[in-house]
């Protein structure tokens, strides 16, 4: 489809036109986290199913590159194990410098921890066309 | 079924049905719900400040929760000048209850008040 990039991990070349995809079937919490814009973005669509024991929290940021238990994270929330989430950006969203994000067992600015078993992530933005 | 009858299930309430508003949303910790809870949506009005305003949720009863050094367990940012809103087709589960507060940063430390008035409404069961 014209104007679409599918990433994997936040892998691939950026978009400049329309909306991108970005899968993630191990979300961490590793540093740097999955970086999937450099620049503006904006959240369309989160996307999160965690395995039986995958409790985490899933962590974002407007940030290129996020540290570890040190970046504030500017979008924050839980998924429970086997738990789907699925939240809609109806306005906002946006973010300036570009969005990140990890997976980590405690949330806050003090966020680490890998979940035990894989986290898939989906994410669908729509980059600022630049 | 005999003719002229007819089966009417009950009614029953939309997920997210119950609304709960706060037209000035501070630093300081307020309960939503002293229950468990589910998340379902939110609405940021940042419409009267210049800067970036972050909704903080706790799954948390008030009495331990404390701005500026508990984690919260959701957080949202609004733009400057701006009104955020999501929706969560699942919703997000609170097992002990909802507790918000609104601040000026995102993360654990900040306790700074808006400048001015921030609209919060919440779609929670």
């Amino acid at each position: 489809m014209a104007g679409v990039s599918q990433r994997r991990d936040g892998q691939g070349e950026d978009s400049q036109f329309g909306w991108s995809q970005t899968f993630d079937d191990d979300c961490d919490v590793a540093t740097p986290t999955d970086n999937i814009d450099n620049g503006p973005t904006t959240l369309s669509l989160i996307q999160v199913i965690a395995a039986a024991d995958g409790t985490g929290y899933v962590v974002g940021f407007d940030h290129e590159n996020p540290v570890e238990a040190t970046t504030p994270p500017d979008y924050q929330f839980q998924v429970a194990n086997s738990g789907t989430v699925t939240i809609m950006v109806h306005s906002g969203g946006k973010t300036d410098v570009g969005f990140s994000f990890a997976c980590a067992t405690t949330p806050g600015t003090a966020w680490t921890g890998d979940p035990t078993t894989p986290t898939d992530i989906h994410l669908i933005t729509i980059p600022e066309v630049r | 079924m005999p003719l002229g009858t007819a089966s009417l299930a009950p009614l029953k309430a939309a997920r997210g049905s119950h609304v709960y508003n706060d037209p000035e949303a501070t630093a300081t910790a307020k309960t939503v719900q002293a229950a468990a809870s589910v998340l379902y949506g939110w609405r940021i009005d940042n419409r009267a400040n210049e800067s970036d305003v972050w909704l903080n949720i706790w799954n948390l009863a008030i009495a331990n929760v404390t701005v500026g050094t508990t984690a919260p367990h959701f957080t949202w940012r609004a733009e400057a000048g701006k009104i955020a809103s999501a929706g969560c087709v699942e919703g997000i589960a609170l097992g002990t209850g909802c507790v918000q507060a609104v601040t000026t940063a995102g993360g654990t430390g900040n306790t700074t008040n808006p400048a001015n008035a921030v609209k919060i409404r919440l779609h929670i069961d």
